[in-house]
């Protein structure tokens, strides 16, 4: 049984509100500015009024095979094998951004300020994961928890099995984000058409 | 087989492993560290691979909420450590369950998680500030501090004065709209603030969002307020309880976008269930604007030319008409299957007719339920279910009628007399504007269509909606179960009572009100007798203080009041003022509190005309000529004293350069109480600190739905010199020597309480619902203190309801006009005669029924404001109404035969009339004001998640996700910027939503900057390429910071009231703030 932890997002319910990346940014503190560990992209197409939005969330989706931790020099990026993590020691990290290229979700983000120049990015929410002291219902990362349509699952396979989502059987690709099939990102979905 | 085998095998010297964080948890306490690449210490340290534990969440919890002026009331949950916030998060430790039984989660949105980013600006106000003697207003540079002693003894030397000088006329001291802060401490400080005023403030209804709905509400359709037997009451026009549509086929989402304007907490999730619990549950959004509700949930989406939904609603009754009467109205189809109408009153609560409808069943259907659809020259007593109205009819068959060709019906045929009519339409094809002789839409006209039959086709050229989608739509409501939800945006034009008045005709001529899965209005569940709303059910409005004693009676001057209407102009006259007053018990057939809302309409000046009553007070005119202004404004009386307490009037004022204007005035002392350097603070005299929501305690509700949440300190004020509402009133009131009075309210057993401070306050608010409504008592039933409430954060009236069997009997789930629909003279249910014996009917209007034909509105118009129009003329120069025909009020009676045949300026059907600077979909739409062609654009106004209204303008979090800089990238004002910095900082814009369309005419690509001119104002933004938005719109969401620059006063902030003209509407003079303005475009700058 794997323990890698998948983020299961529904395309359909998603309208784009944003909750996620604002509660992102405040639960890891990151400041206004460039970084963002959760990124809304919108894609619009058709003519008014029929027009289509179809709406996805790019982010860290801790890939199975992140290349990340290959590139970086200061050996500052781990996957953590509880839950298949992928975690920066931002103490570590010197800011040379070889891992911003490799990844092609710019999941490792930077804000663009002299005060804090190192890679940050989707943590997984390891300290709610891993928190019994506050009793956060399921122990999910707050992204998850924050979702008012209920867009967004997480879990492993089994656990997420129980909530009748099917990984090994769900969407890897969505309008919006392209599954790399070489890093593997943790991430399914329900597709909108 | 495991992925970290793979893993390990293959990459193992470049990457780190941490296993086991479960171990990590449990015994990370104990020092205890995990493997990885590197290595660790004996004491087990890591020491060279990466992190072996996560950071510990740390700090106190506290639960509450911060909405503003939101229609959410959502739950947060905050880690706080020393006075300050750390991390907010939302309602999550509990399983999130079936949103039905109010056990879904109260999850909030952006607005209520970026707090952090508003809280600890550097540019709070933080201490209280003077203008001094020869400093500009706005120069916040040479604004000096001042002690808050000295402060309020300055101001009530002033007030104390000024009220002197006038002889307390109430009109010395306005008190402007704000519902900035939701704990309504700021009601709680118009008590302080106010003290020494013995007849009161300038009196405004406080309707500025919801104005032509309320406004027609109170005549057309008004439910009871029957507190005695529900825990219910409606004060708007509502649907029935949100989990009905569960019951419905078909729900309509009529410019309502729940997906970004929040109406009820988890108002999308109930949405969400219904389809998850009848696949066949389908939505159609009508909407101008390509919403995020119109993508999520729309399986149909519907776009008329925004302004022209009245022109839709006509033509969707049209249709059942002539599937019923034919095209020539004279002949009725007996085929059930065709006809219409004889679908839609098939069955009739629950029942239904074994037989095919005979035209007379349909015809009584509507007469019983609607007054006015048809003509009725001659009305009898019985005709009505007003008892008191039925005895002035007794005497004059007259006095209500409904005269030859003026019924709904006939204006909807048209030239085509309809059989059941007495004659063809008499009313004319234009309409005039009542304004001053110097406006510019004095003696013009408009077609109000008056002898036009209002087909499809006819519509469709107008709204851009085909022909065949108006029928099918008219065909679903008299097939279908549906439920209509609407919302603000279709009202706020000059025209905005037409479709107001029109939708509920509408939904109540096909059957589609007071049952179960139909109904039509607000998507509402309780009303605002929820705990901590502003509205009159809130303990503290209902308690007042006069000379230093608290009263339970209004603070108005019933003198200066009556000088606002002439009330004899009413055939029906309120009880309220007009019979004797409201210590005078109805009688028996009287309406308990014959039109109360309207009493409250008529008893205020329409807020939305505040600055034209502060600038020409004691001028005895009207910018706009509306008579309760001029009736306002005359005598010697001058406004004096302006208090702004948590509201952003500059902002959200009608027309940002008047309202500037009216706070610039050198002869008033203006005096502002916020947390921020607001345009409209920025002009004041007197600036007091406050405390933002979070910072102080309150008891709020989300908007009519029903979970009731509690607003408490969770972080600590950025000085020790912002205080509360609550204390800064008490400092006032010990100023003004009656502190006692100040503290002292009424309950709702008429006796005395006195509250202490802020949170005996909120205390009192939850505790007077437990002793005043049955739905609080209930929740005393359940055992749920205030001290509850303070622990768990939130109150769900529908969870209590749902999981008490104690509580049966008690629903939130009310069927809106349900008694209504079952026995609408209210002769046979028990809850009708029940009441110190009286008798009411249930529907609170004139009749006691849907008035299609509104006499009662016309009067209200007439009571201050002439409507005999003696300045436009037919186009053969009559001025006369047509087919011979007169329209009878009070004031115009039958007997009065000059004036009863003439054109009015208000009629008493709804119609269709464009919007002053609107658009049709064939571009013929009329240009009474003569705007150049360059003016091809409507400005369309909504509201975004960005913000509450004009409240989190300035916050980053929010700001990052929609400001743009002068290159078009996400930018947001730094919060590190100091107080006197102003406003707001140039290179920050608001977006401007164009058509793609228009780019390649304009040369535009999203990133520009693009001016935006209208006749009233120019504002500048970045442009937004989007088909979102219709062509020849520019979408601008309301609420940003105005910011005046240059000589030609550009708003380099992009507040989109820049641009309107604050023009009001027709009928009520209420607000119009949507998309009556046309514009041109220009690009400033390339991106």
């Amino acid at each position: 049984m794997s323990n890698q932890k998948y983020f299961y997002f529904d395309q359909t319910l998603c309208f784009g509100c944003e909750a996620c990346v604002v509660a992102c940014k405040d639960w890891n503190d990151v400041k206004p500015g460039t970084a963002s560990y959760r990124r809304k992209v919108t894609t619009e197409n058709g003519d008014y009024p029929s027009v289509k939005i179809h709406n996805a969330l790019v982010s860290c989706y801790h890939c199975e095979e992140p290349l990340c931790i290959d590139v970086c020099p200061m050996i500052a990026i781990t996957k953590m094998e509880d839950t298949g993590a992928v975690i920066v020691d931002r103490e570590k990290c010197i800011s040379c951004k070889s891992c911003k290229g490799m990844c092609p979700y710019s999941a490792p983000q930077f804000d663009d300020s002299v005060a804090d120049p190192k890679m940050q990015k989707c943590t997984m929410c390891w300290d709610r994961l891993n928190d019994d002291t506050w009793n956060i219902y399921q122990q999910v990362p707050v992204c998850v928890a924050s979702c008012v349509q209920r867009a967004i699952k997480f879990g492993t396979k089994e656990e997420l099995m129980e909530a009748g989502i099917d990984i090994d059987n769900a969407e890897k690709s969505i309008v919006g984000y392209e599954h790399d099939a070489k890093l593997n990102p943790s991430v399914r979905f329900k597709r909108k058409a | 087989m495991s992925v970290f085998k793979d893993i390990n095998e293959k990459k193992v010297s470049r990457r780190s492993f941490l296993k086991g964080m479960s171990l990590v948890a449990g015994t990370a306490v104990a020092g205890t560290a995990v493997t990885g690449c590197g290595g660790f210490t004996k004491e087990g340290e890591f020491i060279d691979g990466s992190l072996s534990t996560p950071p510990k969440i740390t700090g106190d919890i506290l639960y509450g909420a911060t909405p503003h002026n939101c229609g959410g009331g959502c739950l947060s949950k905050y880690y706080v450590e020393n006075g300050v916030v750390k991390k907010i998060v939302t309602d999550e430790n509990r399983p999130d369950g079936d949103v039905f039984l109010g056990k879904a989660q109260l999850r909030s949105c952006i607005r209520c998680r970026s707090r952090k980013e508003w809280w600890y600006r550097k540019d709070r106000l933080t201490v209280p500030l003077k203008r001094p003697e020869g400093v500009t207003r706005g120069d916040i540079k040479n604004y000096v501090r001042i002690s808050w002693d000295d402060a309020i003894s300055e101001i009530v030397a002033k007030q104390t004065a000024a009220l002197e000088a006038s002889n307390h006329d109430p009109r010395t001291v306005v008190v402007t709209y704000g519902l900035g802060d939701r704990t309504f401490q700021t009601t709680y400080l118009k008590r302080g603030v106010t003290g020494n005023c013995k007849h009161g403030t300038v009196p405004f209804s406080q309707d500025l969002s919801f104005p032509q709905w309320m406004y027609t509400n109170w005549f057309v359709d008004y439910e009871a307020p029957l507190p005695s037997f529900s825990p219910l009451r409606f004060q708007y026009r509502t649907a029935n309880g949100r989990k009905d549509i569960a019951n419905s086929d078909h729900l309509i989402l009529w410019s309502i976008n729940p997906a970004e304007t929040r109406f009820g907490i988890n108002t999308c999730q109930y949405i969400d269930r219904a389809r998850e619990l009848n696949p066949n549950f389908k939505v159609t959004v009508i909407d101008p604007r390509y919403t995020l509700t119109a993508e999520t949930y729309g399986d149909d989406f519907i776009a008329p030319v925004a302004g022209t939904d009245a022109a839709l609603v006509q033509a969707m009754v049209y249709h059942i008409l002539e599937s019923a009467w034919g095209v020539d109205g004279n002949t009725w189809n007996s085929d059930e299957g065709t006809n219409l109408l004889m679908q839609a009153w098939k069955t009739v609560n629950g029942t239904t007719s074994p037989t095919a409808l005979a035209e007379v069943n349909v015809v009584d259907y509507i007469n019983k339920y609607m007054h006015g659809f048809f003509d009725k020259p001659t009305v009898a007593s019985t005709d009505v279910y007003t008892k008191d109205l039925g005895d002035i009819i007794a005497s004059d068959g007259k006095a209500y009628c409904v005269p030859a060709g003026a019924s709904f019906s006939a204006y909807v045929f048209g030239a085509t007399k309809l059989s059941q009519n007495t004659e063809a339409s008499i009313y004319p094809e234009t309409i005039g504007y009542n304004v001053n002789n110097d406006d510019p839409l004095y003696n013009k006209t408009v077609p109000c269509y008056g002898q036009v039959t209002k087909t499809p086709e006819w519509a469709e050229k107008i709204t851009g909606v085909k022909a065949s989608k108006i029928r099918e739509l008219a065909e679903m409501l008299c097939t279908k179960k549906v439920t209509t939800w609407h919302g603000a945006g279709v009202q706020r034009q000059t025209e905005g009572e037409q479709f107001c008045w029109a939708l509920p005709i509408l939904h109540t001529l096909t059957n589609q009100f007071g049952e179960r899965g139909k109904s039509y209005g607000f998507p509402m569940e309780l009303d605002a007798n929820v705990a901590g709303t502003s509205f009159s059910s809130n303990p503290i409005n209902k308690s007042y203080i006069r000379d230093g004693k608290a009263e339970s009676m209004p603070l108005v001057h019933m003198e200066s009041m009556n000088q606002l209407f002439d009330y004899s102009k009413f055939t029906l006259q309120d009880t309220l003022f007009g019979g004797g007053g409201i210590t005078n018990p109805p009688q028996d057939g009287q309406r308990l509190v014959p039109m109360l809302g309207a009493s409250m309409t008529m008893a205020s000046l329409p807020v939305f005309l505040w600055a034209d009553a502060v600038i020409n007070s004691g001028k005895a005119k009207s910018k706009w000529n509306s008579g309760k202004i001029k009736n306002a404004t005359s005598g010697n009386a001058k406004t004096k004293i302006v208090y702004s307490l948590g509201g952003n009037s500059v902002t959200q004022a009608a027309n940002t350069h008047y309202a500037t204007e009216a706070l610039s005035q050198e002869d008033i002392t203006f005096i502002a109480c916020d947390i921020f350097m607001t345009p409209t603070v920025q002009l004041a005299d007197y600036i007091l600190p406050a405390k933002a929501a979070g910072e102080k305690w309150g008891v709020t509700d989300s908007w009519l739905s029903s979970e009731s949440v509690i607003m408490q300190p969770v972080s600590e004020p950025p000085s020790d010199e912002v205080l509360d509402e609550f204390e800064i009133g008490r400092r006032f009131a010990v100023a003004f020597g009656n502190e006692q009075g100040y503290k002292t309210v009424i309950s709702a057993d008429k006796s005395e309480v006195v509250v202490n401070n802020e949170e005996e306050y909120a205390e009192y608010i939850w505790k007077e619902f437990h002793k005043s409504h049955a739905a609080y008592q209930n929740a005393a039933v359940l055992n749920f203190t205030f001290e509850d409430f303070k622990r768990k954060g939130y109150f769900s009236a529908r969870e209590a309801y749902g999981s008490n069997p104690q509580l049966a009997g008690f629903t939130v789930d009310v069927i809106a006009r349900e008694f209504f629909k079952q026995d609408p003279a209210g002769s046979t249910l028990a809850m009708f005669t029940g009441m110190n014996g009286l008798k009411i009917p249930p529907l609170m209007t004139a009749t006691g029924k849907v008035e299609a034909y509104c006499q009662a509105m016309v009067e209200e118009y007439e009571a201050s404001t002439n409507n005999i129009d003696n300045v436009t003329a037919n186009s053969d120069g009559s001025k006369k109404l047509l087919n011979s025909g007169a329209i009878y009020t009070k004031g115009t009676n039958s007997t009065d035969t000059t004036n009863n045949v003439k054109r009015r300026f208000v009629y008493p059907v709804p119609m269709f009339i464009p919007s002053i600077e609107g658009r049709y979909a064939d571009d013929t739409h009329p240009n009474p004001l003569n705007l150049g062609s360059e003016y091809k654009f409507i400005a369309q106004s909504f509201h975004e998640k960005s913000r509450v209204h004009s409240t989190l303008n300035n916050v980053a979090y929010l700001n990052e996700l929609y400001k743009k800089d002068k290159d078009g990238k996400s930018t947001f004002i730094s919060p590190d910027r100091s107080v006197t910095d102003g406003v707001w900082d140039e290179g920050i814009y608001e977006p401007v939503y164009l058509n793609n369309k228009h780019a390649e005419e304009y040369g535009l690509v999203t990133g520009d900057i693009v001016q935006v001119e209208s006749s009233y104002g120019k504002l500048q933004g970045s442009v937004i390429l989007t088909n979102r938005i219709a062509p020849f719109s520019v979408g601008i969401a309301s609420g940003s910071w105005n910011m005046f620059t240059g000589t030609d006063n550009v708003d380099v902030g992009g507040c989109v009231n820049t641009l309107y003209a604050g023009r009001p509407s027709r009928i009520g003079f209420g607000m119009t703030l949507g998309n009556d303005v046309r514009v041109k475009i220009s690009r400033v700058r390339k991106a």
